[in-house]
């Protein structure tokens, strides 16, 4: 009787189990419980629609975004920190901006600029502008404003993309000569307004000296179209429409940033109707927003991040200085494949990394080293590696779009011509600094772009010897690097960055490079349209009522 | 002569059923036993049950859900569903209970063994001795782990040996105060004076008297050493300081698993579900087996069978 | 009594300056931290300038000492990451944990307590059986996951309380829940198994022989015997409530000192870790003699000569 008992207690608790674990991981959802009979294909089945419900948690005229991490400062000047540039973007402006559609660089606070000679370029600015103190934009504060980025005091972690900057003569009050060193044809391109790197915004002289570094990072004060209200560490950023903005006040009257970090946590916020934007929207979560009701997805390809696995040729010695092995490991890899399972297509393979719009891409050039494993197998066999070899490829911790899991799908991959690869994952801070140090060896993905920079400069960052980043050394390359950085007529640059190009190409340092779909979830009642690669500029958005 | 032999056989054997039988009479701890069974068959020989490698990936068939056959003809078949990668859930769930089994025992051991040892002395030998050991873990609680956790695993990789490593240290502390706080109120009673009085050693007294005393308190906590062990390695996953990724785990696909949660439960509740009978099991068992270990309660069944 | 307290504060020094040696030297372990904090275009030239502005060119021991005489006078230096002092910024967020961390405690021993009792009381029974499953949930789902499901059931699927973010008192009750589901579960057991031993002892049966009511022998004499290990436990608990709110704030985006420390450590921001270290590590100290105190008072045998 009593046993008896006891084995019905037992039958509750296996019961109660599974009911536990089933029913609070099916609960939001009903589990799909359909067997599929013939081949499926690889989709998730949707769950079922939410109905839609009043969000009565969104204060009107308020527009909510949540960023996975919390801002460093908001001294545009002393970060590279993207949760502090996304807030930062919509308190202060930069000289010039690019077209959203074009690309072109166009006058923003500067109304004109021209280059009066090779050293010297001229801004014009807008009249009428005020910061948001009051002070006047004039020629003081931008000499105020750049030479302070590029002195060394003020240890500005973009400082060195714009050092070639000397100083800044004020012509008269609303035009500016800045001088460089030597000839410096960026310029332009760090007066717009991108991510970290250098582009650099404007700052009140006034204010910022007379309240100090320490409190002008906690209370910004610029030109742009939200005012700075508040800043409640680790809860909320709080801006106000700046209605003397100079091209006409903001549509909604509060912008309001959050740090949320857990991706699921931001997903769960906004279809419960507790955020209008959430970012860094991963492509499982597509099909439960676009479910909901209650938020659609916006997605955009352009200016993304260039991702790609950098490869050795001489820090560390082994298979891969052979430059057969890196071609063979390139024709190993299916990234279409790679890229169509894992980021469910939300991605596009970039090979040698430049992008499409970037001046300077050639476009002659062929695919870069198409899916061929049997080619990759010959290439080995001819480097003196028929058998194969062992590499380590070291992977950040979910830095980007579900890069581990196109790191280990690229191993599998090897593996099948041989080369046995592990993925090693380092936690972020640890990465950074393990990069630096060029210890990972003998490849490590890593993501370049995203700054606006859209110049075949950039490749100076991954195939210079010279650069700090850089595991690659060629010496033809960094000739032609150097040369190009130096000239000023664009098309002999141009010309350069071709030439280097085919060059990159044949040597193959680094594997085929990808680029993710920014993806954002957006809240039904707000109106928005992502800008140019990733920028919240959330100056044209609006609220529906 | 044959039959005599026959007789004692058959002693024999009904002595080892009944030590058997004896496990067999609680119920909750026979099925604890079987569980802790079929999950050892799992760690040991993990390829006799799996259909697949853990780590052979089948990207075009990346997140079937269960019971899916796939294939031309239909050679596939993911009886649990497969993840994002395609790899087969089924198998990579048994793969991971050799990785969950490791962990959890030997973390638990270094713990125990560090927690146990200090606690003893700490508490049989007060005075200073105590003062400086229950400073030292003080200093240890105080510290947060996921720095030790960063520091240890973030820099010198995440190999499964540092992460035993790191939960092992981590959680000595508890065995240590629980054992002191019992020795302490142990070593006053009349038999330990008793002991101390007829001139016993102290290695002798802390194993003879002290120890069997603690013993249950010692266990209750293994028993949940093991289980928060398991769940510290799924928390470590969560924040990216996981078992190495050629490595299946049950924590590292319960972490992995939150991402599709809404649209893919299967990732996450299979190992869900194998963590949930484990610690389970473990549990059963580790009730059982204090039952036995502690004197009190035997007593009173003692008692309550007269 | 007087004595021992005062005894328990010198050490209580000794405890917080071993945590700070020990936090320096495993930070430091960690590597430098000035390649954090540069622009990934920055040359060779501006590391060293950065390193050098932040002071980690210098010797080790240079370091330690610079933040040790600074902390005596509380100072604790400035953030790295914010260009904030660290100390305020600890202190501004330490309710919100410490409200986290007493409200998860509350959660925890209103549940476990009596779960624990009845089991034990009626040990074996379909209600023990049912206790022990509660609490046995409690310690196999891990914090992240359990935080995640709640969200999912309480706030998108039923639109009852806030998904993230510290607002309002309901923000408190999933993220209270979420993190002393475990504190619960340990102590459920624990009781109930020092409970059993207590039952079975000599001098229950003696009280229950002098024909005592079961419901007096359990309050009176039980349960004050069952409490020496359970307060030891929820001593520990407290205060691996505080320090380990981490997952749960980080999953709730909960604004304490947790989120401060994941912040801290993974940006390799040193006067923000120091901070935080001293800071829980003082609340934990002061947990803990607490709990001590308790521990002499209930058992007058424990009190140390």
């Amino acid at each position: 009787m009593s046993r008896n008992i006891t084995w019905l207690n037992l039958g509750v608790i296996v019961v109660l189990a599974a009911m536990l674990l089933l029913g609070a991981a099916c609960g939001p959802t009903p589990t799909p419980t359909k067997v599929p009979a013939m081949p499926v294909p690889p989709t998730p089945v949707p769950p079922t629609p939410v109905p839609p419900t009043p969000t009565p948690a969104l204060p009107p005229e308020t527009v909510v975004i949540l960023q996975p991490g919390e801002a460093s400062t908001l001294d545009w000047h002393k970060h590279c920190d993207m949760n502090a540039h996304e807030p930062d973007r919509n308190i202060f402006d930069t000289l010039l901006r690019r077209d959203m559609k074009t690309l072109e660089i166009k006058p923003h606070l500067a109304e004109s600029f021209k280059l009066v000679k090779d050293t010297v370029w001229e801004f014009k600015l807008r009249k009428g502008v005020k910061f948001h103190n009051g002070e006047p934009l004039n020629a003081e504060a931008v000499k105020f404003s750049l030479e302070r980025f590029v002195d060394p005091k003020t240890a500005a972690p973009g400082r060195g993309v714009v050092a070639l900057i000397d100083h800044v003569d004020i012509i008269d009050e609303y035009t500016v000569n800045v001088v460089t060193k030597e000839p410096f044809p960026l310029l332009p391109v760090r007066m717009t307004s991108g991510h970290c790197g250098g582009n650099v915004a404007i700052v009140p002289p006034k204010y910022t000296k007379e309240k100090g570094d320490a409190y002008f990072a906690t209370n910004p004060v610029g030109t742009g179209p939200f005012k700075f209200v508040e800043w409640k560490k680790d809860e909320y950023i709080k801006l106000e429409a700046n209605t003397d903005y100079f091209l006409g006040p903001p549509a909604f009257k509060y912008l309001v940033f959050k740090p949320v970090p857990e991706p699921a946590t931001r997903l769960a916020a906004l279809l419960a109707g507790q955020a209008d934007l959430i970012i860094n929207v991963t492509p499982e979560q597509i099909p439960r927003i676009e479910a909901s009701g209650v938020a659609k997805v916006k997605e955009t390809t352009f200016g993304a991040f260039m991702i790609m696995t950098k490869i050795t040729n001489y820090v560390q010695p082994g298979p891969w200085t052979d430059k057969r092995v890196r071609q063979a490991i390139n024709h190993a890899i299916d990234l279409d494949t790679i890229i169509k399972a894992v980021l469910k297509g939300h991605g596009s393979v970039l090979g040698l990394p430049l992008e499409k719009e970037a001046f300077g891409k050639n476009p002659k050039l062929p695919e870069y080293y198409p899916y061929d494993p049997e080619k990759a197998k010959k290439l080995l066999a001819e480097a003196g590696y028929p058998k194969g070899f062992e590499m380590t490829i070291h992977c950040p911790n979910r830095r980007y779009l579900n890069d581990i899991e196109i790191a280990q799908a690229m191993a599998a991959q090897l593996e099948k011509v041989g080369i046995i690869a592990s993925v090693q994952v380092w936690e972020q801070s640890v990465y950074a600094t393990k990069w630096r140090l060029k210890q990972l060896l003998p490849a490590y993905i890593v993501a370049w772009g995203g700054a606006g920079l859209f110049d075949g400069d950039i490749m100076t960052y991954w195939a210079h010897t010279g650069s700090a980043l850089s595991i690659y050394s060629n010496k033809e390359v960094d000739k032609l690097l150097d040369e190009a950085r130096a000239t000023m007529d664009p098309e002999k640059r141009k010309e350069l960055y071709w030439k280097l190009q085919e060059l990159l190409y044949e040597e193959a340092p680094v594997i085929k490079a990808w680029q993710q779909s920014h993806i954002f979830g957006v809240s039904n009642r707000l109106d928005w349209e992502p800008w140019i690669d990733n920028i919240l500029l959330m100056y044209y958005a609006k609220l529906r009522k | 002569m044959t039959n005599s032999l026959n007789r004692v056989l058959k002693q024999d054997m009904r002595g080892i059923w009944g030590a058997l039988g004896f496990v067999l009479r609680s119920p909750k701890a026979t099925i604890g036993l079987l569980i802790v069974i079929v999950i050892v068959l799992f760690a040991v020989v993990p390829d006799r049950w799996a259909p697949y490698k853990p780590n052979e990936q089948f990207l075009q068939y990346a997140l079937m859900p269960p019971f899916s056959r796939t294939g031309n003809p239909q050679s596939h078949m993911f009886i649990l569903g497969t993840d994002q990668l395609g790899r087969d859930i089924h198998s990579r769930v048994i793969y991971s209970a050799r990785t969950s089994v490791i962990i959890g025992l030997t973390a638990v051991f270094i713990s125990g063994l560090i927690g146990v040892t200090l606690g003893l002395l700490a508490g049989y030998r007060g005075g200073l001795v105590d003062d400086i050991l229950m400073r030292v873990a003080d200093i240890q609680l105080a510290f947060p782990f996921i720095l030790l956790a960063i520091a240890v695993i973030g820099v010198l990789g995440n190999s499964i040996h540092n992460i035993i490593l790191v939960v092992g240290i981590a959680n000595w502390v508890i065995y240590a105060r629980v054992v002191r706080g019992e020795t302490l109120s142990v070593r006053e009673r009349a038999y330990v004076e008793a002991a101390r009085t007829i001139g016993a050693s102290s290695i002798r007294i802390v194993l003879r008297h002290i120890l069997p005393n603690v013993s249950a308190s010692i266990i209750v906590i293994a028993t949940f050493g093991v289980a928060s062990t398991i769940i510290t390695e799924a928390g470590l996953s969560f924040l990216g300081l996981g078992v190495p990724l050629h490595i299946p785990s049950w924590g590292a696909m319960l972490a992995d698993g939150r991402r599709f949660v809404d649209t893919s439960w299967w990732l996450a509740v299979f190992p869900g579900i194998a963590i949930f009978l484990t610690v389970l099991a473990i549990n059963l068992l580790g009730d059982y087996l204090r039952d036995v270990l502690d004197p009190y309660v035997q007593m009173r069944r003692t008692l309550q069978q007269q | 009594m007087t004595r021992y307290i005062v005894r328990r504060l010198l050490w209580a020094v000794v405890v917080l300056l071993g945590v700070s040696v020990v936090t320096f030297l495993v930070v430091y372990l960690t590597g430098d931290p000035t390649a954090l904090y540069m622009g990934p275009e920055g040359t060779k030239a501006d590391y060293e300038l950065l390193q050098h502005a932040m002071g980690f060119d210098r010797p080790l021991y240079e370091q330690y000492w610079r933040f040790l005489s600074g902390a005596i006078s509380g100072d604790f230096g400035l953030s790295l990451r914010h260009q904030r002092p660290t100390l305020p910024l600890v202190l501004e967020k330490l309710p919100a944990t410490i409200q986290l961390a007493l409200a998860a405690m509350a959660f925890a021993m209103a549940f476990a307590l009596p779960l624990g009792i009845i089991s034990a009381v009626k040990k074996d029974s379909l209600l023990d059986t049912v206790c022990m499953i509660i609490a046995m949930a409690g310690q196999c789902i891990p914090t992240f996951w359990l935080g995640i499901m709640l969200i999912l059931i309480f706030a998108v699927q039923w639109h009852l309380l806030p998904v993230y973010g510290r607002m309002e008192w309901r923000s408190l009750i999933l993220p209270a829940v979420t993190l002393g589901a475990w504190a619960m579960a340990r102590t459920a057991r624990l009781t109930r198994s020092s409970m059993l031993e207590v039952l079975g002892q000599d001098y229950m049966r003696t009280a229950r022989a002098k024909g005592l009511a079961e419901q007096i022998v359990i309050l009176r004499h039980a349960l004050k015997n069952a409490a020496i290990p359970v307060v030891t436990v929820i001593g520990l608990e407290m205060g691996s409530l505080l320090s380990g709110a981490i997952i749960t704030e980080t999953v709730f985006a909960y604004p304490g000192v947790g989120r401060l420390a994941v912040e801290a450590v993974v940006n390799k921001d040193i006067p923000m870790v120091q901070a935080v270290v001293f800071v829980v590590a003082t609340m934990f100290v002061v947990v803990n003699i607490v709990t001590d105190i308790f521990y002499v008072v209930l058992d007058p045998r424990v009190r140390l000569k």
